[in-house]
């Protein structure tokens, strides 16, 4: 076993190796490769002292790439290649072993569609992923078919910025059929997900906490993100929650809403939607104050919800 | 068909000819297709009840 991949809590990767988050289960790695003959998974590691984007080919763990950016570049469209991100221990109270994250703002152009981009972390928080400066974005995607999981994304000192943003123009970016899972979206960060007019996003069992802006936010600088399936979130103290006014046709179920009982629209906002259906989500608030963190009737069916004292008959108007 | 025009057909429920109406008249997204309807300016001559259906929808809703 080479130097640096000794079976420890801060393991790099090793070739062979059993995948150590979601062995197993369709989130290991080799659900996303193996399931396309001739597909190839790119390391990224920038923790591992032999890594370098000048000259390695990212295809052996033990010589990865330094940056996100670079496999981007090496990916093919709709090969179906991932690329795995090494953890790091950024999070980590104790002494750090790996304490470079990844900091980098890239974009996922639309020659590069099916992508999976993989954070393969020692801790339940993913992989620590920060924009490259202040006002960034720490991945952009304009291509389809892209799947998203296991980091975590902070701002750390940066002012303004957002984990993922989505974009769908029809003329230089195509966002459309996303998938974020298993992704943790830190406190003061603007924006968690930002999606225009990026259609059939699955977002799930992702934890939003002190979200200065909007945890999932509808820009709607094009259109809106209509078809979304949005299911098994924990938000926790952000000031707008689901922010996804005038979106159809989508599926808001099973989330947990830990947000300012008071507030007016924080908790689900489809106001101007058509078509939605919100099921069985629970609420930190009274089923009176129901009728003002959510909105609203005319966007679809609000159907077995549940609040601090009940669950509510009548949708929020 | 060009992708913009399928999901313009989609969102608001129209036909190809109308949305052809509306991206001659530049309303080449539901952005703009929300604002024109607001502001009572979706170009006459679409099928019978369309203008009148999207800027009743849209009336207060941008």
């Amino acid at each position: 076993m080479p130097a640096g991949n000794v079976l420890d809590r801060n393991a790099g990767f090793a070739k062979g190796q059993a995948q150590m988050w979601g062995f197993g289960l369709d989130t290991a790695i080799d659900s996303h490769s193996y399931g396309a003959p001739g597909s190839k998974i790119f390391y990224v590691d920038p923790n591992n002292v032999q890594c370098t984007d000048l000259g390695n080919l990212g295809e052996d763990p033990i010589v990865p790439l330094a940056t996100v950016a670079r496999a981007i570049v090496l990916c093919r469209d709709h090969q179906g290649d991932t690329i795995v991100v090494g953890a790091n221990d950024f999070w980590s109270y104790a002494p750090h072993n790996r304490a470079t994250p990844i900091l980098e703002s890239v974009v996922i152009p639309s020659t590069k569609g099916g992508i999976r981009l993989i954070g393969v972390s020692s801790n339940p928080l993913g992989v620590s992923w920060s924009p490259a400066a202040a006002n960034g974005v720490a991945l952009t995607v304009h291509a389809v078919d892209v799947l998203i999981e296991g980091f975590a994304f902070y701002p750390g000192i940066l002012a303004n910025c957002t984990g993922i943003v989505v974009e769908w123009s029809g003329a230089v970016s195509f966002g459309e059929n996303v998938t974020i899972r298993n992704c943790f979206f830190e406190t003061a960060l603007d924006y968690g997900i930002s999606l225009d007019y990026s259609w059939y996003a699955q977002i799930y069992d992702n934890y939003f906490e002190g979200i200065a802006v909007a945890a999932i936010f509808n820009t709607s600088v094009v259109g809106d993100p209509d078809f979304a399936h949005i299911h098994h979130n924990k938000f926790f103290k952000n000031v707008l929650a689901i922010s996804l006014p005038t979106t159809d046709n989508s599926f808001i179920h099973d989330n947990l809403f830990m947000e300012a009982a008071g507030g007016t629209n924080n908790m689900i906002d489809l106001t101007g939607g058509t078509d939605n259906l919100v099921a069985n989500n629970f609420f930190s608030c009274t089923i009176i104050q129901y009728d003002t963190t959510c909105s609203d009737a005319t966007s679809g069916a609000w159907l077995f919800n549940h609040c601090s004292d009940g669950s509510p008959v009548a949708p929020p108007t | 068909m060009e992708p913009q025009v399928q999901k313009l057909m989609i969102k608001f429920k129209l036909d190809v000819s109308d949305i052809n109406k509306l991206l001659g008249a530049g309303l080449t997204t539901p952005k703009l297709i929300r604002k024109a309807a607001l502001d009572k300016k979706i170009p006459a001559g679409m099928s019978t009840g369309t203008k009148t259906r999207l800027e009743t929808k849209f009336a207060k809703k941008v």
